[in-house]
């Protein structure tokens, strides 16, 4: 008599090799996934800190305070100039530093570690070398300054070869002081 | 006593430039130890920005520093904000003219013939770290996810270079990177605003039109600046929970 069960082995082979496949599958996943996949939502956790662990390059006005309030007006060393002030004398104190200085993290980084090194006796490392760039005029003055359709009337805006017959921004203005005395009646 | 001036002046400049926690933060990352630092909760906060048109004046100073900061390729397409100027005729307001040279790079020049009758402004772009977000969506390897404080990173590791999100993003704010093959985008600096500081974009702002906000923060000025002013979301048809809030946003900007 025939069992209805005969053919059985066919179908436990099937099953096998379901079930192998599977395993193989689970135990491929399981290798190529990373361990913190899937912790915080359907992706890899550790890209969270990966994108915290970018190099800075501007180091925020903050910084730079800390070693250069009071003299950061030094190149225009004027005895009978007022000392600077950075809020009173500073009709560009809504600008940040690196706003026209550039990105300077590399300078802050390498002068507090050459100070801890001095305080702490050790050997001042010689540092990368690389120069704080100099602050490229006129040409930057106008990338606010210009006259261009689109800015706001009430910002200042020169149209250039119609004003301050042609001279350096500078010769009239002083960066960190732009008003002139024309400007001050 | 002129010491005491420069102390005391150092110390109300951190205060005013950066919360009791982040200058305690910064003292760290000066000290080369960021590891050391306050721990940073994701919990605590849930990061967006504002953009003021009326403010910004289209220098370009954002552009630049963001391709600085973030090591951006340099040429036209590789962007993770670029700033664009709109002349709209107020007779024909729905095809605005608009002009974005090298994404504002190299700031813009005078205009020829400019047209007495337009009306010109500009307008900075950038990722809008939307709530639900059509880029992550769409990701199929998780490359690409919300972090819990509200910010849009795209993991470099996975990224198979799809461009599935590139076309998801209603804001064209993602690129391929030409030396990575990967998806890239405004990661809103993420590696600053978790040391407390801004972005590099806010940074080198000259006239305060960017503005970090944390909406966690009950003390951000954010809160204020919602309440009193004419506050609108670029393409709010799409629901993508924008959170990059802009002031005197123009019905003619797409």
């Amino acid at each position: 008599m025939r069992g209805r069960f005969q053919h059985a082995t066919h179908i436990v082979r099937v099953a096998t090799v379901f079930a192998l496949g599977l395993l193989a599958f689970l135990i491929a996943r399981s290798a190529a996934t990373p361990a913190d996949f899937g912790t915080l939502g359907f992706y890899r956790a550790g890209a969270i800190d990966d994108a915290k662990a970018r190099p800075l390059a501007y180091a925020g006005t903050a910084s730079c305070v800390q070693c250069h309030v009071g003299k950061y007006e030094s190149e225009y060393a004027d005895p009978a100039a007022p000392p600077a002030d950075l809020v009173k004398d500073n009709r560009h104190v809504a600008l940040r530093c690196e706003a026209c200085h550039g990105p300077l993290a590399f300078h802050a980084i390498e002068q507090t570690q050459k100070e801890q090194d001095k305080k702490a006796g050790r050997e001042v490392a010689e540092g990368s070398g690389r120069a704080v760039p100099l602050v490229e005029s006129d040409r930057l003055c106008l990338t606010c300054h210009r006259q261009v359709p689109g800015r706001p009337d009430r910002h200042p805006q020169v149209i250039v070869g119609d004003h301050g017959d042609n001279d350096k921004c500078q010769s009239c203005h002083r960066p960190h002081r732009p008003r002139t005395d024309e400007d001050e009646g | 006593m002129e010491e005491d001036r420069r102390t005391f002046l150092k110390q109300s400049f951190r205060y005013v430039l950066l919360t009791g926690a982040a200058s305690v933060a910064w003292d760290h990352i000066l000290a080369g130890a960021p590891e050391q630092a306050p721990n940073y909760r994701m919990a605590d906060h849930w990061w967006g920005m504002t953009l003021d048109i009326d403010l910004c004046i289209g220098s370009g100073n954002c552009v630049r520093a963001c391709k600085d900061e973030n090591n951006v390729p340099l040429g036209e397409g590789y962007f993770r904000t670029w700033v664009e100027r709109y002349r709209v005729d107020p007779d024909n307001p729905a095809h605005p003219l608009v002009d974005s040279p090298n994404g504002g790079y190299d700031g813009f020049e005078p205009i020829d013939n400019p047209g007495d009758r337009m009306k010109t402004f500009f307008v900075p772009k950038m990722c809008n770290h939307c709530v639900e977000s059509p880029c992550t969506q769409v990701c199929p390897v998780g490359a690409t996810f919300d972090t819990p404080d509200g910010v849009v990173l795209v993991d470099q590791e996975r990224c198979v270079g799809c461009r599935y999100c590139v076309q998801a993003c209603p804001y064209g704010c993602r690129f391929i990177d030409p030396r990575t093959h990967t998806a890239d985008k405004c990661t809103l600096c993420y590696h600053r605003i978790t040391k407390g500081l801004t972005t590099a974009c806010a940074e080198v702002c000259p006239t305060g039109a960017r503005q970090l906000v944390d909406f966690k923060n009950p003390a951000d000025p954010v809160h204020e600046f919602l309440r009193t002013h004419k506050i609108h979301v670029l393409k709010p048809e799409m629901a993508t929970g924008a959170k990059v809030y802009y002031n005197g946003l123009d019905g003619s900007v797409r």
